[in-house]
């Protein structure tokens, strides 16, 4: 067991298996290499990616595929060489989301850089899909759904 | 920082594994081709600038959020 410091959870115990490494850190956050996963409840596709090293930093993600049925993209050799990926069930893919306000239903997902984490070996790494058309903000409630749930 | 001017055809190496070709200069467009080992991330300027930008925001907001509105919808 590891005793943490976080700004949002407090003081919290984990298990070491369950801390997740970025051997590279994540753009902007370089020097940050360990990660642990907290969930937002039991229920909700929302987890926080919470710094080891760094009590204040923690990221909100969630799984694309909850909100984005059709998302897909390719990893490439260097990424699946990095993380030791042998197959895909060994995967957990998550996207980094951004509120740009208060307003909870302006949240955007990244989705232009996935977070790819393979569970075999709990490495894990910010993956840039610069081939794709992904951009780093898609709303995860389209404008028409949000007036549809006003009425 | 180094300014070099070079035609098309010509290259730069950087170190001893890394060239970079002019391949042609269009209007506006220079098309380079490079050429480096597997291990070293080539990316586009404005991509990996605009992932940073997202990633400082994405890490500025979390504290205090509250989902409750998003999970009842």
């Amino acid at each position: 067991m590891r005793t943490i410091n976080t700004a949002r959870f407090g003081e919290i115990e984990i298990e070491e298996e369950k801390i997740i490494m970025f051997p590279a850190g994540i753009p902007a956050f370089e020097e940050e290499k360990e990660f642990v996963i907290i969930p937002y409840d039991e229920e909700s596709p929302f987890v926080f990616l919470q710094s080891l090293q760094t009590a204040e930093l923690a990221f909100l993600m969630t799984s694309p595929f909850v909100f984005f049925p059709e998302y897909q993209f390719e990893i490439d050799d260097e990424s699946i060489e990095a993380l030791g990926i042998e197959k895909e069930e060994d995967l957990l893919i998550y996207a980094l989301l951004t509120l740009p306000g208060k307003d909870i239903k302006q949240m955007t997902a990244n989705l232009l850089a996935p977070i790819v984490i393979n569970q075999q070996n709990h490495r894990a790494k910010q993956i840039i899909l610069e081939k794709s058309e992904y951009k780093t903000k898609h709303l995860l409630f389209p404008v028409q759904d949000l007036a549809k749930g006003d009425e | 920082m180094l300014v070099l001017t070079r035609k098309p055809g010509q290259q730069i190496m950087i170190g001893d594994s890394i060239v970079i070709n002019l391949v042609e200069v269009q209007g506006d467009n220079v098309r380079l081709a490079i050429e480096a080992p597997r291990e070293v991330k080539i990316y586009r300027g404005e991509i990996y600038k605009a992932i940073m930008e997202e990633n400082k925001k994405a890490a500025a907001q979390i504290v205090d959020i509250d989902l409750t509105d998003l999970i009842n919808k």
